[in-house]
This record gives structure tokens, sequence and C-alpha cells, in this order.
């Protein structure tokens, strides 16, 4: 095997690693993996973050990297705003809506111009940001805890991309155009609740 | 790091510590992003500056450096998601900086000397293996998805350094 793809495999390693249990390392372990679990275990959450993978693919090439990229370091700064004591009214509401409409866009098939995507997946990942930011203080360690909630929102972004690549096909379109019509849906549930 | 002895428990230490992990990640990734002379100028400035952050660890000047080793991998993790074509000339300072920072952050406590210079020359090679992985697998990255997954993991690391700086710098 050339060294390339041994580096690859072990660098990869590295990521899905845990810590072994004599090192005593409990806390910084178990925030990561809490943090890993918080996007997955909030179906609001869940909804938004497969959303944005599944319309960068139908925006195109550059879309499919930058908002993913964007959306983290927006949802980063709601987060320093909520840590700060900085009060966002609505962020509930902001959270539901963010579902109710992205979905919508991916059952339209919408192609805005991508600073305008870009713009609408930034404001959302505020109340997001906000939201999670709330909640880090409870951590046991809140780097280890950051890092698996990122991790995690990232490879929610990843699951809602691979499954916008369908679109190539047009029955593939037409699952994906769906899914944005569930993921409405569900958004306009959240959106109920919240109010 | 209980049972595994003083030399393995510094090796692991950069490794264990969230925030010296990071930090020597995204300046891996910076590196590797921007081609192998620029990785070299890194461990020019990193080298040195590990060992002397090291040996003044156990001094005055030692102590938690966590603040600026988060400012230092937001920054870099933002450099890394623009991807611009920086001066090879910032890495060898780049380096420096991390690396006096995260030693300066490594003394051992407690220990007689020769278990504490076990510990300080352990930290030394484990955070250099970091580097060398990280911007060796950066340096690697040639094609256009692998290019994109740097500038994601820059962004991951860029908005975790954030908000754990905002949550023990600026909380009220």
């Amino acid at each position: 095997m050339q060294l390339s793809k041994l580096l690859w495999i072990a660098g990869l390693g590295v990521l899905v690693a845990t810590n072994a249990q004599a090192h005593s390392a409990a806390d910084i372990g178990g925030g990561f993996v809490s943090g890993l679990l918080h996007p997955v275990l909030g179906w609001d959450h869940v909804a938004a973050m497969v959303a944005v993978g599944l319309w960068g693919a139908f925006l195109g090439a550059t879309a499919l990297w930058l908002l993913p990229v964007v959306f983290p370091l927006v949802m980063a700064v709601g987060g320093a705003l909520g840590l700060a004591g900085v009060n966002i009214p609505g962020v509930e509401i902001g959270i539901a809506a963010s579902a109710l409409v992205l979905g919508a866009m991916i059952l339209l098939a919408a192609r805005p111009p991508l600073w305008i995507a870009g713009v609408l997946v930034a404001s959302f990942a505020i109340f997001h940001g906000h939201a999670h930011g709330t909640e880090l203080p409870e951590a046991a360690s809140p780097l280890a805890y950051s890092l698996g909630f990122v991790i995690a929102t990232g490879l929610l972004h990843l699951s809602g991309i691979s499954f916008g690549l369908l679109v190539r096909w047009p029955f593939g379109r037409m699952a994906v155009r769906a899914t944005g019509a569930v993921i409405a849906i569900a958004g306009a549930m959240f959106l109920g609740q919240a109010i | 790091m209980q049972g595994i002895g003083e030399f393995y428990g510094g090796i692991l230490h950069p490794l264990v510590v969230p925030a010296h992990a990071l930090a020597l990640v995204m300046l891996g990734l910076l590196a590797g992003q921007r081609g192998m002379a620029a990785v070299r100028r890194t461990y020019l400035g990193f080298l040195p500056a590990l060992l002397v952050g090291l040996a003044l660890s156990g001094t005055r000047l030692g102590g938690s450096q966590e603040p600026l080793l988060l400012v230092a991998s937001a920054v870099t993790g933002l450099l890394v998601v623009l991807q611009l074509r920086l001066p090879t000339a910032l890495f060898p300072v780049a380096g420096a900086a991390v690396a006096l920072l995260l030693a300066l952050d490594s003394a051992p406590e407690g220990m007689a000397l020769g278990p504490h210079a076990a510990t300080l020359a352990g930290t030394a090679l484990g955070a250099f293996a970091c580097l060398l992985l990280v911007a060796d697998l950066s340096e690697r990255a040639s094609k256009g998805w692998q290019r994109i997954a740097l500038r994601v993991l820059g962004s991951w690391g860029a908005a975790s350094a954030t908000l754990v700086y905002a949550l023990r710098w600026l909380t009220p």
C-alpha cells in the first residue's frame, strides 16, 4: 500500500478513535460524545442541517462546500452571542423556521444567487448557534463538547450533500424534492410548537 | 496520566488536551495547504520554539496559555477556510508562536528532575509527531474534494475555538 494511503487511513483512525479507559480522560471523551450526540438528538436541528446539505447540492458545486463552511462559522458567532448574554428573541421560532424555509427551497428547487443563499443560511445558523451556546457551560470539557457538536453538524450536512447528489438523475431529483417537502412539513410542525 | 509512565504520558499530553490538539491540527492544516515549502518553514520555527518553551515551562513564564491557543486556533482555522496564498515567511512565525504557547502550557507538576525531563521529552515528541502527521496529510491533499475537506475542517476548528473562547472569557 502506498505511504499516502497509509497516512490517510492513520488520519481517519485518529478522527474516529476514542480515549483508552486507562487514561482517565473521561471528561474529554464524555464531553466530545455529548457534543456529538447533541445535534443528532434534536429533530429540528437535524432537519435544518440535512436541508443545508440538500440545498447545497441543488445550488451547484460552489454551494456544496460554501454553505457547510459558512454554517459552523456563523453558528459559532451565534453561540458566542448566547454565551455573552446577548438575548436574541424567538430562537426556537428561528430554528423551526429554518427547517420550514430551507425545506421549501429544496421542494421548489430554488436557485437564488449564491450570496443570497449564503446570507439566508448564515442568518439561520445564528439561531442554531445561540441555542447550542447556552448549553455549553454545562459540558464537562467545553472544547471537546463544542468540537463534537460542530463535527456532528458537519456530518449532518454531509449526509444531506450525499443524498442531494442524486439530483443528477431525474428520479433522484424527485426524491430530493420530496425530502424537501417532508422537511418543510416538519418545520411547519416545529413552528406550530414554538409559537 | 496514570499508569503509562512519564515519557508516554508526555507523548499523549498534546493529544488529550483539546486546546493543544486543536492548535496543532489547525497549524498543520494551514502549513500543508500552502505546500511543502511552508511546511518546512513551519518546522523551522516550531522545533526551536518548542524546546525553548518546554525549558521555560517550569519557570514563572509557564502557566495557562489556553486563551491565546484558542485565538491561534481560530485565526489559523479561518485562514485555512480562506485558502489564501500567504507569504511563506509567515510560517516560521506561526509555527514558533503555537509551539511556544503549547510548551509554556505543558509544565508537569510535582515531579523529580528525571520524570520531569522524560515528560517534557515526550511532550516535544508528541507535539511534533502530531504536527508532522497533519501537515503531511494536508500537503498531500491535492484533489478537489480533499482541498474542500481541509477548508471544512478549518471551519470546524475555528468555530469550536471561537465558542470556547467566548465561554471562558466573554461570559458575564
